[in-house]
């Protein structure tokens, strides 16, 4: 068993996977209203339109919430390991799960985050989000996954 | 919906184990016959089955109880909530006529029959489940949920001595309830504290049990042998976004709160009315977190409710006096409704609230969905 990987030709998102393999985070916008939209649904949810297209935001946000996986579950995942929810500083109100590059102590909510593609496949390019000191520049992508770098224990819990 | 007719007249349960070694369609037999006798009726006389998702359907039971006069079935789909929601759709049948005794059964093999994480999701979206969370790691309820609860830890703060004392009093109460899978399992702080780590803030003994076993309830219009236990309402509801978690306005704004204020508004009760509850808890977490969209405490400040000893036994609102999902087992919260009608019958020995009259009943569900439930024993609201 491997990892569970996107379907990149799954067309609601295949628009944000191609996105992230050219470097640039995409998500999606109504084109009646103007509001940025994430998870895509056929609707916009403030006007109802099924007008959108897909735009490019920038890779930077706060940490929303977090959690510390000590228990896998998952083909291809190792504990412990960090999930993200990280609130973009614009558009305001839009969040991007993603996987964390960085120490597990350092989990703290309402700290920035930047975001990079980390190319996991020949195909698939993921989110990893890290502390902006550390960010790495997205062409030393090696291949790794981001999250099997940790060998710290789980964070203490507060 | 408030309810003026509607009783539940009969609960049954099998054991509950790790391994039942039989079929869930056996099981949900079993616990109807004993429903059945519960209620005083020939399990003929059903004419109603509100079941669940991909588990023992009406048709099975036609076939294996000889319910010949089968005019009403449905299906609840809301996760954990799906029970009280269940139980809602049986008071509708009854006093719609539409059926005079309307069956609600939960039979699982939810530890022999594979894990959680091997079972089929029925959670909304699953688009969004396989493409956007699946590959980030993030696919279990637990690994979910912690989510809510570290966003909750940064509001308003969530000590792990509360999470520790949701799991000893569940635990605790458990050892007073023969049927409970951990009624002679003593869980101690120490032991607590020392649970791995399942999904940062839950730790192994904030996590629910996953079992074996099946429960029913028959809800009719008319009392049979036993007290009769009247539902008074059942309301369900569903947070902004229930297909997605990530993007919710507010975290943690919930479907047990329409639902509770629906159920308040209709019978005219509160929350200081309740002399006990029956809390969804899947994991610790959530226990607070209902206290709180319930209205049994202030927005943050449900610690204080349960650091102080109030949801144990004699505390000023005993929850879960069945041990739960975390210490009695996994029944998706129909066993508890099955622990409310004991509770109302005072007919649970050994940990008896006395004098209850009201007890709500919450179920929480998928990406959080609610319902609840308040029902009445002798002396209670009319």
């Amino acid at each position: 068993m491997t990892r569970p990987l996107p379907d990149l030709h799954n067309h609601e998102f295949a628009e944000h996977w191609a996105g992230l393999s050219q470097g640039r985070v995409r998500i999606r916008r109504c084109r009646s209203c103007g509001r940025h939209a994430w998870p895509p649904r056929p609707t916009c949810r403030a006007c109802f339109s099924l007008d959108h297209e897909w735009v490019d935001v920038e890779p930077h946000g706060t940490l929303y919430s977090w959690t510390v996986v000590g228990h896998a579950t998952l083909p291809g995942f190792e504990s412990p390991y960090a999930v993200v929810l990280v609130e973009l500083t614009a558009p305001v109100g839009v969040r991007l799960l993603g996987s964390y590059d960085g120490e597990l102590a350092d989990l703290k909510i309402g700290q920035p985050l930047t975001a990079r593609p980390v190319q996991v496949t020949d195909e698939v390019h993921l989110l990893s989000w890290s502390h902006p000191e550390t960010s790495k520049n997205p062409d030393d992508t090696d291949g790794a996954v981001a999250t099997d770098d940790h060998d710290t224990e789980v964070g203490e819990y507060q | 919906m408030a309810s003026d007719n509607a009783i539940i007249r009969g609960i049954g349960q099998t054991d509950y184990s790790r391994q039942s070694g039989r079929t869930t369609t056996l099981l949900a037999v079993q616990a109807a016959l004993a429903a059945a006798v519960d209620a005083g009726l020939d399990v003929r006389d059903l004419d109603g089955v509100v079941g669940f998702p991909h588990s023992v359907a009406a048709e099975d039971l036609v076939s294996n109880l000889g319910l010949r006069a089968l005019r009403f079935s449905s299906t609840v789909a809301m996760g954990g909530a799906s029970s009280v929601a269940a139980v809602g759709q049986a008071a509708l049948a009854v006093e719609s006529g539409r059926a005079d005794h309307v069956l609600v059964v939960r039979a699982r093999n939810g530890n022999s029959g594979g894990r959680i994480h091997q079972r089929p999701s029925q959670l909304p979206a699953q688009h969004f489940r396989t493409q956007l969370e699946h590959p980030y790691g993030w696919n279990t309820a637990a690994q979910r949920y912690a989510m809510m609860a570290r966003r909750y830890d940064y509001e308003h703060g969530l000590d792990r001595q509360v999470l520790a004392e949701i799991a000893l009093a569940a635990r605790s109460h458990a050892n007073r309830n023969p049927a409970a899978m951990m009624h002679e399992r003593e869980l101690t702080m120490e032991k607590y504290l020392a649970g791995r780590m399942i999904a940062d803030p839950y730790t192994l003994y904030d996590c629910c049990l996953e079992t074996d076993g099946a429960c029913a309830v028959i809800v009719s219009r008319h009392a049979g042998p036993a007290p009769s236990v009247r539902v008074l309402a059942v309301a369900e509801g569903r947070p902004e976004t229930p297909d997605d978690l990530t993007n919710r306005p507010d975290l943690l704004r919930i479907g047990l709160e329409p639902a509770a204020r629906e159920v308040w508004e209709c019978t005219g009760l509160g929350p200081t009315d309740m002399d006990a509850a029956m809390i969804y808890d899947c994991f610790t977490f959530e226990v607070l977190h209902q206290l709180e969209a319930a209205g049994f405490a202030p927005d943050g400040l449900g610690s204080e409710l349960v650091a102080s000893g109030g949801i144990r036994l004699g505390g000023q609102l005993p929850v879960n006096t069945h041990g739960g999902l975390l210490s009695e087992g996994h029944l998706s919260g129909l066993n508890h409704v099955l622990e409310a009608v004991r509770q109302l019958r005072a007919d649970a020995p050994g940990r008896q609230v006395e004098g209850a009259r009201h007890i709500a009943v919450t179920g929480w569900g998928d990406l959080g969905d609610g319902s609840m439930t308040v029902l009445a024993g002798q002396g209670g609201a009319r």
